[in-house]
């Protein structure tokens, strides 16, 4: 992988339910990136934003829990970019410029080489 | 000979349907028994239970379409849908129709899981320690008069299968919650070392 | 010594009966001049006394403004620290104070229910805050609105006293965390917004209503303003003191007799706290924010003087046992870990570690720290990473030669 390349991040952190967790340990089977077991199998969970490229991943592992104690957890990102809004961000919903008569948003740039916004902060 | 076809597909239906449900319940004891090892991960315990659970309620509506459409049997919409309210068999099919409802609220609390409180899912999921008996129970005593030996042996692995699963599943029950309790009740200071007495 | 709190009837008295209370402190000001109480208690800077030191004026806004009229005040006075015993006393000695801050924050946050959550074995504050109320109760000159008050005692147990944990409690009988959130100023007992606030918390503002926020920032040394109860324990004269906030250690030991040398250990804060030792920590001010600074915490307003001739690695292995027991036995990784660190802290400290322990034992509390529903083991972590500075070369004394540095003899196998 390219060390070099930002990795873009989602608007999203993993958050789990500690009472409930009772170390099955599916979610470090399908999430290895992120959740590794301790050596009572209990999950350490990878803290900040779950990378875009791994949301598919996370959501599967959260699903995977038989007692539902991982969950994705939202970030508010206006309190990230204050100043910028968000910006080009790499949101996890549909995109709504795709819809008729809907303003394209978040808005395109006007040329492919035109400043995206803020480059997302490199991750972990 | 449309009837025939008919006959045989609630016949054959039913029969996969009760396979892949046995199959579901059994993946289920298996999940909260946490079978794993390096070449079955245990995550795929709770997703075949889950897959394998809509395979059997498909095959269940080919089997109650079949079967309600055959002019064989005339059993009607209404023999489907309320109990004993079949002429034919009353009793067996009464239980397959209980053990279907049970079925569905199960897929569908199943679906919804992660938007219902837990303590209500959980008291429907256990409601499929009646359920899967009953199915288990419609198919046995559905048994036409002949040629219904193969499908005693078909139930018959079934039964094997989830009782063998079952006991697993027992032999398991909370360990790894109750040991949590163990641990925090063991102190620190009085783990025997040599006695003085020196046994 | 400072007496605010425990102006009044000398200790020994007994609890001090609703005559008293207003002969000694009048009545409670009018009803509208009680309007800006929790700006008051804003404007005074009071600081939560349950060990997180929380501003006790911006609690009680959070649950006003989501209150509607609904709310719930919760006077914890569980008490599970085991080094502390000020809740206690001053439950006992002055539970007219305490109710009356109970019944201020009621009126503060809009709450027609008020629990008093008053640990099971401690007797005498139970027995002093039930004569308050029936006191009350027959009392014809009453001021404030009613407030449907009762009295729930938990076993006591160290997490009993945690806020969501007394909130599981008096909804459902069990005195164990719950995940939060919601934390219980959003929903807490009877599922409204509760406020969870320390008895001594609750005494402090009944007189901040009586005399003012200028009044409560004229006494204090340094930044923090006011008076704090605190517990001395390890002294010729231990118990339960009123001291100005900014008062130092020194002065303290001076005061109740400490038999150690200058700069001997201490343990700051309880089993929730920090070990400090040397002579600018016992010159350093008892002032949450001082303190926070350096490292340490007020927490519960626990002092304890280790002494010379006491084994400070001995010590902590016992308080890390205690804590590995006092795990609610919810979460793995406390329960585990815990349990872990305190096997191996009583291997050391008892003369039979095993080789790697001491390496295990870091590795095992930097993974520890944020994994449970609680705080209490990033608490126990806490303390230990501080003995491990303050007893180091203790802790390595024991481990590699079997001898303890503070008693000056070998650690043999007895426990």
């Amino acid at each position: 992988m390219n060390a070099r390349r930002p990795v873009l991040e989602s608007d999203f952190h993993l958050e789990i339910d500690r009472i409930a967790c009772d170390a099955y340990g599916t979610c470090a089977e399908l999430l290895p990136e992120m959740i590794d077991l301790d050596e009572w199998g209990y999950p350490i969970i990878a803290a900040g934003h779950v990378p875009v490229h791994l949301l598919d991943h996370a959501r599967r592992a959260i699903d995977s829990c038989p007692v539902l104690a991982l969950r994705l957890a939202a970030v508010d990102r206006a309190k990230i970019f204050p100043t910028t809004g968000t910006g080009w961000s790499a949101r996890p919903e549909p995109r709504t410029d795709r819809l008729e008569g809907t303003p394209p948003w978040p808005p395109r740039p006007a040329s492919r080489t035109a400043k995206r916004g803020p480059l997302p902060r490199k991750g972990g | 000979m449309f009837d025939q076809v008919l006959w045989f597909t609630t016949r054959g239906s039913g029969a996969v349907s009760l396979l892949m449900l046995t199959a579901s319940v059994c993946f289920g004891l298996v999940t909260v028994a946490r079978f794993g090892n390096d070449q079955w991960p245990r995550f795929l315990n709770l997703e075949m239970h889950r897959r394998v659970s809509l395979i059997s309620i498909v095959f269940l509506v080919v089997h109650v379409l079949a079967a309600v459409f055959d002019p064989f049997t005339k059993l009607g919409l209404a023999a489907a849908i309320v109990p004993l309210a079949s002429t034919y068999r009353p009793l067996p099919v009464a239980l397959g129709v209980i053990s279907m409802y049970l079925f569905v609220a199960l897929i569908v609390t199943g679906l919804l899981r992660s938007r219902m409180p837990q303590p209500l899912w959980r008291t429907i999921h256990w409601t499929s320690y009646a359920m899967w008996p009953l199915a288990v129970l419609h198919s046995v005593l559905s048994g036409s008069d002949t040629g219904s030996a193969w499908m005693l042996v078909v139930d018959g692995v079934c039964f094997a299968l989830v009782a063998v699963c079952l006991v697993w599943r027992i032999s398991v029950a909370d360990a790894n919650r109750n040991r949590l309790e163990d641990v925090v009740l063991t102190s620190s200071w009085q783990k025997p070392s040599k006695r003085r007495d020196g046994r | 010594m400072t007496a605010r709190l425990l102006d009044g009837p000398p200790p020994g008295s007994g609890a001090e009966t609703l005559r008293e209370h207003r002969a000694r402190l009048g009545d409670l000001p009018a009803r509208a001049d009680r309007v800006d109480l929790i700006q008051t208690l804003e404007a005074s800077g009071l600081l939560g006394r349950g060990g997180a030191g929380f501003p006790v004026g911006r609690k009680w806004g959070s649950v006003a403004g989501r209150s509607g009229g609904h709310a719930v005040v919760l006077a914890n006075g569980a008490e599970g620290e085991p080094m502390s015993l000020k809740d206690r006393v001053l439950m006992s000695t002055r539970p007219h104070l305490v109710i009356d801050g109970v019944e201020l924050a009621a009126e503060a946050v809009g709450a027609r229910r008020a629990v008093l959550y008053v640990g099971s074995e401690h007797r005498e504050a139970r027995a002093a805050l039930d004569r308050a109320m029936r006191e009350r109760a027959s009392d014809r000159s009453r001021t404030m609105p009613r407030v449907s008050t009762s009295i729930v005692t938990p076993p006591v147990s160290y997490v009993a006293g945690e806020e969501s944990a007394a909130v599981h409690f008096v909804n459902d009988g069990d005195p164990r965390p719950v995940t939060v959130p919601p934390r219980p100023f959003e929903k807490g007992v009877d599922g409204r917004p509760t406020l969870v606030q320390n008895v001594e918390s609750l005494a402090h503002a009944a007189l901040i209503a009586r005399f003012g926020d200028a009044w409560y920032r004229e006494a204090g040394r340094g930044e923090t303003r006011g008076t704090s109860l605190v517990t001395i324990s390890g002294t010729r004269s231990p118990g339960v003191l009123e001291i100005e906030l900014g008062t130092t250690i020194g002065e303290l030991a001076e005061w109740s007799g400490a038999t150690g040398s200058y700069g001997g250990p201490v343990l700051l804060g309880g089993y929730f706290g920090t070990w400090v030792a040397g002579e600018d920590a016992w010159r350093m001010p008892l002032d949450p924010a001082e303190l926070k600074r350096n490292g340490a915490a007020f927490g519960a307003g626990v002092v304890a003087f280790l002494g010379d001739d006491t084994c400070g690695v001995r010590a902590t292995a016992r308080i890390m046992d205690y804590m590995a027991g006092s795990s609610a036995a919810q979460c793995g990784p406390c329960v585990y870990g815990l349990r872990a660190i305190a096997d191996a802290t009583a291997r050391v400290a008892t003369g039979r570690p095993r080789g790697d322990d001491l390496v295990r034992v870091s590795g095992w509390s930097q993974t520890l720290s944020g994994r449970g529903a609680c705080r209490m083991p990033d608490g126990t972590i806490g303390l230990l990473r501080s003995a491990m500075k303050v007893f180091a070369d203790d802790f390595a004394s024991h481990q590699h030669h079997r001898r303890c540095v503070a008693t000056r003899a070998a650690v043999g196998s007895a426990s």
